[in-house]
């Protein structure tokens, strides 16, 4: 069954929670007041912390240990006064995400081990704060915490963040308590945010309400503030919370009026002086989305999607202005507090699938481990150097414990070292080990892993510098390629083709090094494409047909064979040589013995990484391609130092075969080919 | 040595040295064979700590305390004490680190092993105070000056449990003893108390006393030279300098406090003794009455540290199995009486007291175990598992495997944390049995690093 995570996104005075079981997720309504939207507040009584609703009710009667929430210390990295005890913001908010555990607990009915808490976009890798998060994640008895940008979240809630391509581009608006402006490139599990810029507007919207109310009920409120003990901190709560209430109420309405208390005289808020008062917020909000556009190397024309989410997104102004900003339609969810908690816990359903497999061991090596007494020991040296054989009995490191003894460690058998993994000074314990290589004899009890088999209806070509497999459509109708280790096509070209049908096509080095795709059509034409960018390079056409083409890579020369006239009992063969640079005809020559004349003609190119017999690139394998009496291909793989022969494999191709290594050496590979097909098999090596 | 069996490889050579702040001593170990290594000059056991800057070389010892009395400037003794600070002093014309010093006696005892060895040594055990705790600089500045003077594998062991080695006199000391080591070296004073182990002696606690050893007494003798020989003496210091730092009064204070020396060791053997500062001076005597009045308070300071010892690491005296007095300083007959009468426990001698650090180092060091590791085997394949982490780099958070069970291709074996804060599950390609861990929880790891071992 799959693990319960708890998602929670700590704001600085509202928090949203959510659970996600398996592909399944919810979110969790506050237990005081049913509401999907958690008072972050702290409050610090006798017995200890009360949260969330439980602490804004006891506000009124201890406004002194009070606060409407932690994050805000934690921001600061700094600490919080309640009534002369100073308090840590990260200490209170893990007895926040304590309260918040327990009661998804209560819900759930089981523990839940597991939570995601969003981090404000500034909080970059390697911010301090992100450890505070974690611990205070930690001490609420989570043991397996994740961090996660708000501004990832927002763009991947699912109310939003639909119908995006892979790496588009999403720029996010969140309007809380601060203010933040973020680029996000979404790709699954690989989403990441590029850039980012935060501003306090929202607290100043706030502060500059407040302020309002003060100096327009200067009569009856100051009275109220200055009021001695703890009535006057009391007023200052109710009035925060009254200027955020009409606040809200003019997102549907175009003015408001309201009472601070029953006896207090109307207080009158309009859409009109609001916008007012968020005009400097706003104007940052405009130019920071092209300051974060500019910082990530972006322009508005690359935006998949413009996202405003938090509480501010309901301010009437905020969609208009970043939309006349950006020139982009803005996407806003219908409640855009929730958009973090439920882009987080899209993520979080996706946590099963965040696993890295293994990576294939290569066959070649072998760790050499040593168990190093008492567990831990400075590496003093590598009596034995990377690549350096050593003999049975060879002291291949020495290590000094804690206690200042000192320790060989011995190899009980023969090998050659290929790797220190560890540097030495370096602290190293339990174990240490090293990369050594197999013996032969091991190599051929233990045949490497076929990683997969291509084919085409074509030919294969190993780019020269031995990285990329290029597979060639036998009628020259496409070229496609890959990286050496992964069956993935990560390129493809298809030249663009006339009225007559393609006739044929294969793909050889030029001078420079291209890849060449030479096609041919049923009306004679050559056509010579540059594969990479796709340039035709030139264009020609041999009337008398042809029934053979041979390419010579040095001279870049075609040549192109025509059955000639009859001769007697024989037809001659008739050569035409065009100048691959510039399309011109070069030469005419009739000879039956052309071909063995001008072996640099071939009909396959010689310039590629296949060959009959190859050495692996560290020069301890050799592969070659032998053809048995049987008429089938035996590729064999020897180790070079010993002769030993380590590897073997078999086919029965019409035409030839060819072996070849990648670049890394990590892969051995065998091209098969055939009139009608040729195949490719792939070795982990 | 070349007619060694050819099937068993030679055993290695350790040069053994205990390095003492007056005197020091080396014994070169190869397997279960030893062989001291006397210093050259005078064929003593024991090598003063002492050198001399020629102009051109370091002489080391004797050839060091030879040269003292020409040029006393040139001259350094009790080195070992700088080793803390590691500043540099001035011999001659020169200025040297304290760690160069101990440079030049480790190559002469080196030298001298090697020549009388017949092959060369390139590892050392070297005894140090059980005060150099595991991080104290003095332990690498040791190991360095060693490795310097052509020792490339060097181990220390902590002298209280070297000396706690050595052969006593009596019954030997079985595990779950509990030993005071008293050692009353040339330079200073330590205690400790031992619990005796097979292999490993655990030291307790420990206690030093920088200003309490053989030289301080012989300061204290020569003191009382000085003032009874007074009528003697203050002729011939006027004669020879000027002033107090001339070289002359330097040599002449050496003279006295050789002589003060010589008057002690003769003691140890004699009640009385008497004898001639100069041929026409006359005769010096002294009792060993005289000795143990003069060196009561000096002894008395000793005690007290034991008792105080004793007192802090919570060690009863009963529990206390015996007393080792060892170091040059516990040949005067008052020691050993003093301990008895106001300690009250059991003393145990041993045969040469300033040998039994390097003795017991020498002992120890067969008896210590093997120190080749043989790599793990197993007839099954070992795979190195290694992942793709994306970013390059995260915290392993914790495994979710343990070492030796078994799982199935696709499971979680480890959670990460990625620097930007993402929970990313390393898994298993293909079914195996986890073996051995490389990297602990809480280490950063990287893309492609083994960090653990499974069998198939």
């Amino acid at each position: 069954m799959a693990e319960p995570i708890l998602v929670v996104d700590v704001g600085t005075s509202a928090t949203r929670v959510a659970l996600v079981v398996g592909d399944q997720s919810g979110l969790l309504r506050e237990p005081g007041t049913a509401s999907l939207v958690w008072p972050s507040s702290v409050c610090l009584d006798d017995a200890g912390y009360l949260v969330g609703t439980a602490a804004e009710r006891r506000k009124r009667a201890i406004p002194r240990r009070y606060i409407d929430g932690p994050r805000r210390a934690v921001d600061a990295q700094a600490s919080m006064w309640l009534d002369g005890r100073e308090v840590m913001g990260g200490e209170a908010l893990g007895a926040y995400l304590a309260a918040v555990r327990g009661e998804a607990r209560q819900q759930y009915g089981a523990d839940v081990d597991r939570v995601t808490l969003t981090t404000p976009p500034a909080y970059l890798p390697r911010d301090p704060r992100r450890d505070v998060l974690v611990a205070a994640g930690e001490a609420a008895g989570f043991s397996d915490v994740e961090l996660m940008s708000s501004a990832v979240a927002v763009a991947l809630d699912p109310e939003t963040g639909g119908g995006l391509p892979g790496g588009a581009l999403v720029l996010t608006a969140e309007l809380g308590a601060t203010w933040a402006v973020s680029l996000v490139q979404v790709r699954g599990n690989h989403t990441a945010q590029l850039a980012q810029e935060t501003s306090a507007a929202g607290n100043e919207l706030d502060a500059l309400l407040i302020n309002d109310l003060r100096s327009e009920g200067r009569t009856w409120l100051e009275p109220l503030l200055a009021a001695p003990g703890d009535a006057g901190l009391r007023a200052y709560y109710e009035a925060i919370d009254f200027v955020r209430r009409l606040k809200h109420q003019l997102a549907d309405a175009e003015e408001v009026t309201d009472h601070l208390t029953p006896i207090t005289p109307p207080y009158r808020l309009t859409r009109e002086w609001l916008a007012a008062f968020a005009e400097p917020a706003l104007r940052w909000l405009a130019a920071s989305c092209h300051r974060v556009l500019a910082a990530a190397g972006a322009t508005t024309a690359d935006l998949g999607a413009v996202v405003l989410a938090g509480g501010g997104a309901r301010l009437p102004m905020a969609e208009p202005t970043l939309r006349a900003a950006l020139g982009h339609p803005v996407r806003r969810a219908g409640e855009p507090e929730l958009a973090v908690a439920r882009g987080a816990a899209r993520w979080s359903v996706g946590a099963l699938s965040r696993g890295m497999p293994a990576e294939r061991p290569s066959w070649r090596v072998e760790p050499v481990a040593w168990d190093v007494p008492g567990g831990r020991g400075e590496l003093m040296r590598w009596l034995v150097g990377e690549g350096q054989p050593y003999p049975a009995g060879a002291v291949v490191a020495r290590v000094r414990v804690p206690d200042d003894r000192v320790f060989d460690l011995v190899a009980p058998q023969a090998g050659t070292l290929l790797a220190h993994r560890a540097a030495v000074g370096q602290r190293v314990g339990p174990v240490l080990v090293a990369s050594a290589a197999k013996t032969p004899k091991a190599l051929a009890e233990h045949p490497p892993p076929l990683q997969h088999r291509l084919e085409v209806a074509g030919s294969w070509l190993l780019t020269p510098d031995r990285q990329r497999l290029v597979e060639c459509d036998g009628a020259g109708r496409f070229v496609r390629y890959r990286l050496v280790g992964d069956p993935a096509v990560t390129g493809e070209f298809i030249p663009e083709v006339g009225t007559a049908a393609p006739a044929g096509g294969r793909v050889f080095v030029g001078p420079d090094g291209r890849l060449c795709l030479v096609a041919w059509d049923s009306e004679s034409w050559f056509s010579l494409w540059d594969v990479d960018t796709g340039k035709l390079l030139t264009r020609f056409r041999e009337p008398a047909g042809a029934s053979g083409v041979r390419v010579n890579e040095i001279e870049w020369r075609l040549a192109t064979e025509a059955e000639g006239k009859a001769v007697g009992r024989y037809r001659r063969s008739t050569f035409t040589i065009w100048d691959l640079r510039t399309g011109d005809r070069v030469d005419k020559v009739s000879d039956d013995a052309w071909t063995r004349r001008n072996p640099d003609y071939s009909s396959r190119s010689r310039g590629q990484g296949f060959g009959t017999t190859v050495a692996s690139p560290d020069g301890q394998l050799r592969a070659a391609m032998l053809e048995a009496s049987d008429g089938s291909w035996v590729l064999l793989v020897h180790d070079i130092a010993t002769e030993q022969e380590v590897f073997r494999a078999r086919e029965t191709p019409d035409r030839r075969a060819l072996a070849g290594f990648s670049a890394d050496g990590r892969h051995l590979l065998a091209n098969w080919e055939s009139e009608s097909r040729s195949t490719v098999d792939v070795w982990h090596v | 040595m070349s007619g060694m069996s050819e099937s068993r490889p030679r055993d290695t050579p350790v040069l053994v040295v205990d390095f003492g702040t007056t005197a020091s001593a080396a014994i070169v170990v190869a397997g279960e064979e030893a062989w001291p290594v006397p210093e050259p000059v005078t064929g003593a056991a024991s090598w003063p700590s002492a050198v001399f800057w020629d102009g051109q070389q370091m002489l080391v010892g004797t050839l060091a305390e030879r040269r003292k009395r020409s040029e006393p400037e040139s001259f350094a003794a009790e080195f070992k004490r700088g080793l803390a600070a590691d500043s540099s002093v001035v011999l001659g014309r020169r200025r040297f680190r304290p760690v160069e010093q101990v440079v030049a006696l480790l190559t002469a005892l080196r030298s001298e092993a090697e020549r009388l060895y017949g092959a060369p040594i390139g590892r050392a055990l070297i005894t140090v105070p059980a005060a150099y705790a595991p991080t104290d600089p003095r332990r690498a500045r040791m190991i360095a000056a060693a490795e310097a003077a052509g020792l490339d594998t060097v181990e220390l062991l902590p002298e209280p449990v070297a000396t706690a080695f050595a052969p006593l006199a009596g019954p030997p000391l079985v595990p779950g003893d509990l030993v005071l080591v008293y050692d009353l070296g040339g330079g200073t004073f330590d205690a400790a108390i031992l619990s005796i182990g097979e292999r490993w002696h655990e030291v307790l606690g420990h206690a030093t006393l920088d200003d309490c050893g053989g030289r301080d007494v012989d300061a204290l003798l020569a003191g009382r030279i000085h003032a009874e020989g007074q009528a003697w003496l203050a002729p011939l210091l006027s004669s020879a300098a000027a002033s107090p730092s001339d070289p002359a009064t330097l040599r002449l204070g050496m003279a006295v406090t050789d002589f003060a020396q010589r008057l002690k060791h003769q003691l140890s053997t004699a009640p009385v003794v008497e004898d001639f500062f100069l041929p026409n001076a006359p005769a010096y005597r002294l009792t060993q009455a005289d000795l143990r009045a003069l060196a009561a308070p000096l002894l008395g300071r000793t005690v007290t540290c034991c008792t105080d010892l004793l007192a802090r690491t919570g060690v009863q005296p009963h529990q206390v199995t015996a007393v080792v007095p060892v170091g040059g300083g516990v040949r005067m007959p008052t020691v050993a009486e003093l301990l008895q009468q106001s300690l009250r426990l059991p003393v145990r001698t041993v045969e040469d007291p300033d040998l039994a650090t390097v003795r017991g180092a020498a002992r120890w060091l067969p008896h210590s175990g093997p120190r080749r590791v043989p790599a793990a085997t197993s007839p099954e394949p070992s795979i190195p598992l290694a992942f793709a982490i994306p970013g390059g780099s995260a915290h392993l958070l914790r495994w979710l495997i343990a070492p030796g069970q078994a799982y199935v291709a696709g499971v979680p074996l480890a959670r990460v944390r990625l620097p930007t804060g993402a929970l990313w599950d390393l898994t298993a390609r293909v079914p195996g049995t986890l073996d051995r861990l490389l990297a602990a929880p809480g280490a950063e790891v990287t893309a492609h690093e083994w960090l653990a071992l499974a069998r198939p």
